[in-house]
């Protein structure tokens, strides 16, 4: 299996690492064979030379030039509808389940274990049954 | 200017052999501060003796600094309770206890009664039968207080919650954890 | 103030030599009344440099290095009522070692030295652009333990200063060689025909692309990194 995801210009990156963490950006250009240029105007990632180590790429692509200018970008995003898309992904659904989770308080936490509970209770019960009739 | 005083008392003709320490001044207690997490209603989580774990719901804080808190005690067993603030750890969940009656208690309504001193021979020999008991005062008024408790839970799953004892599961780290 | 320093800088900008001599009878900086030359020297000097960011970008870490206009003459006495003033550009973590660079790389110039000498003016010089990547050319010289030699290199940075960095950085790592055995003769941005070095030039392709080879997932802070893992990681993620 080859790779589908590269370093290029209008590559969406996910920032992992930094002030920006979790963030998405765009490159914008390639500074060498460390470091990207990226800008997130929506995400309020500013614009700064950013290692790789420090990015993820993601499967997204914007279809814009070199160096391209906040407004530009903003456009791109909301042409290729990248927001909703990315949202959309298991990724970023993993991602969001796992600040909820970390948000959760202790009420919640019990509320959560409690509906855990019946859920394994629905469960078995259903394959008690299923066991019976077979 | 005015010149300095001269000392009215003559000085000693001899000293102490030993070191004579000064008198400490009176040192004067400042009241415990209330934790800011920590409010009347408030569900705490108890850390240390005998109901480590349970969850407990604050009624107030005592002239000593320590907290006054029930289970209620018709709901997980835990009775009205002095609780060191240190060994708790404050939730975000509270229940309105504004409306509760609270009894007039100071920390001497929870010493108990000095049992006649015995020999070690008697002390011994009645082991068993030994063991202070509740007055009827405290019955009553840990009845009171639970009845106003259990009418403010509103939450219908809160009475559940504070019959469950909170432990650290693999992987929690409490520091980290948000109450 | 303000003024003044514009004025100078654009003047700065136009040359590429590393000294500049200004000629007394048409430089402004000495029509300055000589207690706010004074002043200038001192820590209680009223004009407060503040250490700036290039404007509009977040540096990935803070710059060592940062570029300074140190204006300085000789003292002046009655032989020498008017002694020339002179201006240089210089690469320094802060402002006490720039004047420090200026005397030292005066004194190997012109018979001039700290002692009998005064700095009129140091004002830290930043990037017009850094909204864009540039090719920045370094021409410099080097002792080695044999030998001294010069040298050209090229890197692509936003900034002058962070190309300094890496080149200083780059120096250590190939040659072994510490800050205080380079001098920068000359800095200027390349324009990408006029590059030499192809591991830059390989990066002037708009339509660049390559993949992230053996990628390994990395803890989003400090605080979670872990010695040991309990699982082999992924390291192909397409």
């Amino acid at each position: 299996m080859g790779f589908t995801r590269f370093v290029e210009i209008g590559r969406v990156v996910l920032v992992n690492y930094g002030p920006d963490e979790g963030k998405l950006a765009v490159i914008l250009d390639v500074a060498d064979n460390n470091k990207a240029l990226i800008e997130g105007p929506d995400t309020g990632v500013p614009r700064q030379l950013i290692p790789f180590k420090r990015l993820a790429l993601t499967d997204f692509k914007l279809p814009i030039q070199r160096n391209a200018r906040i407004g530009t970008i903003k456009a791109a995003a909301k042409e290729a509808d990248l927001y909703a898309k990315w949202e959309a992904s298991s990724w970023a659904k993993k991602k969001a389940k796992k600040v909820k989770r970390a948000q959760m308080t202790d009420f919640d936490r019990f509320k959560v274990m409690v509906a855990r509970k019946q859920k394994s209770a629905i469960i078995a019960k259903k394959v008690a049954e299923l066991q019976a009739a077979a | 200017m005015t010149k300095a005083v001269a000392p009215q008392a003559k000085a000693p003709k001899w000293y102490s052999g030993d070191d004579v320490k000064p008198k400490a001044a009176p040192q004067k207690h400042n009241p415990t501060k209330l934790r800011s997490t920590i409010t009347p209603g408030t569900i705490l989580i108890l850390l240390s003796g005998r109901f480590r774990g349970k969850r407990v719901v604050f009624l107030k804080q005592l002239p000593s600094g320590t907290l006054l808190v029930t289970g209620p005690y018709s709901v997980n067993g835990v009775p009205m309770r002095r609780v060191n603030q240190a060994y708790v750890i404050a939730t975000s969940m509270s229940v309105d206890v504004s409306k509760v009656t609270i009894p007039a208690a100071d920390d001497s309504y929870f010493t108990r009664e000095e049992v006649a001193t015995k020999t070690d021979e008697d002390q011994f020999f009645e082991q068993g039968a030994k063991s202070s008991t509740v007055s009827d005062k405290r019955k009553a008024d840990q009845k009171t207080v639970d009845a106003g408790v259990l009418a403010a839970m509103t939450n219908p799953m809160l009475k559940a919650y504070l019959n469950a004892k909170f432990s650290l599961k693999k992987g929690d780290r409490p520091h980290e954890m948000i109450f | 103030m303000v003024e003044k320093h514009h004025a100078v800088r654009r003047e700065t900008e136009k040359s590429n030599t590393a000294v500049t001599f200004v000629p007394p009878y048409s430089c402004r900086l000495i029509l300055r009344p000589p207690s706010l030359a004074l002043r200038c020297r001192g820590a209680a000097r009223p004009v407060l440099l503040i250490l700036r960011q290039p404007h509009g970008i977040r540096l990935f870490k803070m710059v060592a290095m940062r570029q300074y206009q140190v204006v300085g003459r000789k003292a002046v006495t009655e032989k020498e009522p008017n002694p020339p003033v002179y201006r240089m550009k210089v690469f320094a973590p802060n402002e006490v070692t720039g004047a420090s660079q200026f005397w030292y790389l005066m004194h190997q110039m012109r018979k001039m030295k700290k002692t009998t000498g005064e700095i009129l003016d140091i004002v830290e010089l930043t990037e017009k652009n850094a909204r864009i990547i540039k090719n920045y050319g370094i021409w410099l010289r080097y002792d080695s333990r044999s030998g001294t030699h010069n040298m050209y290199r090229e890197y692509r940075d936003l900034t002058l200063t962070g190309a300094v960095d890496q080149m200083y950085s780059e120096m250590a790592g190939r040659h072994r060689c510490r800050p205080r055995s380079i001098q920068i003769i000359r800095t200027g941005i390349v324009a990408a025909k006029d590059t030499k070095r192809p591991d830059v030039q390989q990066f002037h392709n708009a339509n660049i692309k390559f993949p992230l080879t053996h990628r390994l997932p990395r803890a989003p802070k400090k605080k979670f990194r872990t010695t040991f893992k309990a699982s082999r990681p992924t390291t192909f993620l397409g």
